[in-house]
């Protein structure tokens, strides 16, 4: 296998890695985060009402 | 057809699911603020999620492949580009943090603040026309990934079933998968137009989160199967073998080059910070520090979200050989390799990148036609209500546009320069006005109309001249070449600004925006 090819394929590993991870994590927060928005949004239309 | 009634169930529920939840989301728009930017409430972790799905569609999918299969893996270092340039977004806050600071909704408005009303309705009309015949080929691109995806191939004895449905497929000259595509287009156009429509931009952030979950699901699936079926060792075989170095090294590539790499890097810092459907992304967001995490986080997928398409591309190259039509090699790796099940859900993936690229554009393109196209030129400006009811007129409209121009436009050859250089149109220009007018106090009027008129210059020069390459002289044929006219854009944008601004400071002094200047002191 040429080296311009396997530094390629490792790159491309440690990439995918680092977008499925940094998906995951930002999953979990961004549900949290959407959770908080709509009841912000839901207490203030509540207030608003 | 490769889609059997599983496959079809899971797209069917996810289709209705996100109807639901984008419709729902009504009743959290009371404002005008409310609409565009979800009332600037988006923390980072959620704001990352809705920039990551507005970025990826099947769009992005398909020139990505594209590349994969015709440069292998030495198109990887357009990954690389893109995640330095958001790491120095995300680093610097260069441009999102400034725009955020001022509460703009679109990015003309900042140029009625530091320019003038006449440089914003300009750059409003230019960012409108280059944003909607940009997205205008998207609709293509998905109509080819589901028809080789999903198989059509039975489609003819599908359609036959229902009479009303063949009839108009003849009236209007289309085959049965043609019609069976422009129905799948046609269903997953209204579901976007009606959610977007409707919540503005909280529909669209509630919506791209799903879809984030969705498309990186989608992703993970198909990456898992076209493992399955080629190892690393065959594809680095096959990218050696048919490819030699141009294979592996992009300045030994003949579509890239010094020139590609400069043209990509330039423009991958400011069309990510200026492109106004991922720029509303950062505007949407709590603070101007978390606009500027948004894209520090976006930043860290950047590379993985170019490199997973691309390597679909590539591994197409081992299991097809190098002779398949270009667009259609890694779609058809896709339905060959995911099995009936998961295929439903990869799909649902892909379309779930889809219409979150299609909400988030529509609500930008709108945004930009009410409040920086109509907004400057009436005498009394429009109520909130009355934006509003504007802003989903237009969104409609945008909507039908993209069918039918989706459906009858032919792809040019290079689709990834292509979408390049009708970006560059508007960025350059927009580059120019943004960066100076928010980092350079001599930035003024005539320096931002010479840097919106030069910096389209050379894209235009290109689309006009491509059509005339072999009667041009020679000295001008440096014009058709995407990469230098791509690469021109942006210093002649610049050049426009420094020159206008410099030669005309005291016919047109510079406005100061007092935000600006109490954040330099």
């Amino acid at each position: 296998m040429a080296t311009g090819g396997i530094i390629w394929l490792v790159v491309y590993a440690a990439a995918s890695l680092l977008f499925f991870a940094v998906a995951g994590i930002i999953a979990v927060l961004g549900f949290q985060d959407l959770r908080l928005l709509l009841s912000r949004s839901d207490k203030k239309s509540e207030k608003e009402r | 057809m490769n889609f059997y009634l599983l496959d079809w169930l899971i797209l069917f529920f996810y289709l209705a699911f996100s109807v639901f939840i984008g419709v729902r989301a009504k009743k959290y728009v009371e404002n005008v603020e409310g609409y565009f930017v979800a009332g600037r409430k988006v923390r980072v972790a959620l704001g990352s999620a809705t920039l990551i799905a507005t970025e990826i569609g099947i769009v992005t999918f398909m020139y990505m492949g594209e590349l994969g299969y015709v440069t292998g893996f030495s198109c990887f270092f357009l990954g690389i580009i893109g995640f330095l340039a958001y790491m120095v977004i995300g680093k610097t806050g260069f441009v999102v943090q400034g725009l955020r600071r001022l509460r703009v909704i679109t990015i003309p408005e900042f140029y009625e603040l530091r320019y003038s009303r006449m440089v914003r309705f300009i750059g409003g009309i230019i960012l409108f026309l280059g944003g909607v015949l940009n997205m205008g080929v998207f609709l293509k691109f998905d109509g080819i990934f589901l028809s080789q995806t999903m198989g059509f191939a039975d489609a003819g004895a599908a359609l036959g079933r229902v009479p009303v449905l063949m009839s108009l497929a003849h009236t209007l000259g289309m085959n049965e998968a043609t019609m069976i595509l422009f129905l799948i287009m046609t269903i997953m156009l209204l579901i976007v137009i009606a959610y977007t429509v409707l919540g503005g931009m909280f529909s669209v952030v509630i919506t791209d989160f799903t879809q984030f979950v969705v498309l990186t699901f989608g992703m993970f699936v198909a990456t898992i199967f076209v493992l399955m079926r080629v190892s690393f060792g065959e594809v680095a075989a096959v990218v050696t073998r048919e490819l030699g170095d141009a294979g592996v090294n992009p300045f030994a590539n003949p579509r890239f080059g010094w020139v590609f790499f400069l043209w990509m890097l330039i423009g991958a810092i400011t069309t990510s910070a200026l492109w106004q459907p991922a720029a509303s992304k950062s505007l949407a967001s709590e603070s101007p520090e978390v606009g500027r995490k948004v894209f520090l986080f976006t930043g860290l997928t950047l590379a993985g979200r170019y490199m997973i398409p691309m390597f679909w591309g590539v591994a197409a190259i081992a299991v097809f050989g190098p002779k398949l039509d270009t667009m259609t090699a890694m779609p058809k790796l896709l339905a060959t390799s995911v099995p009936s099940g998961f295929l439903g859900l990869m799909v649902a993936g892909m379309l779930a990148a889809s219409m979150s690229t299609y909400s988030a554009y529509m609500l930008a393109w709108s945004s930009v036609a009410t409040r920086d196209i109509i907004g400057p030129v009436r005498r009394r400006p429009l109520s909130g209500h009355g934006t509003i009811t504007v802003s989903r007129i237009i969104s409609g409209f945008i909507g039908l546009f993209l069918l039918v121009f989706g459906l009858w436009y032919q792809i040019p050859a290079t689709a990834f320069q292509y979408i390049a250089i009708t970006g560059a149109m508007y960025t350059a220009g927009a580059f120019g006005c943004v960066a100076a007018g928010l980092y350079w106090k001599k930035a003024n009027v005539v320096g931002a109309y010479a840097s919106i008129v030069m910096g389209a210059l050379a894209p235009v020069a290109f689309l006009v001249l491509e059509g005339l390459k072999r009667s041009l002289p020679q000295g001008l044929l440096f014009l058709v070449d995407v990469n230098v006219s791509g690469l021109l854009s942006f210093f002649l944008a610049a050049l426009g600004m420094v020159v206008g601004s410099l030669l005309t400071q005291k016919s047109h002094p510079p406005i100061r925006l007092p935000q600006l200047e109490e954040r330099s002191k």
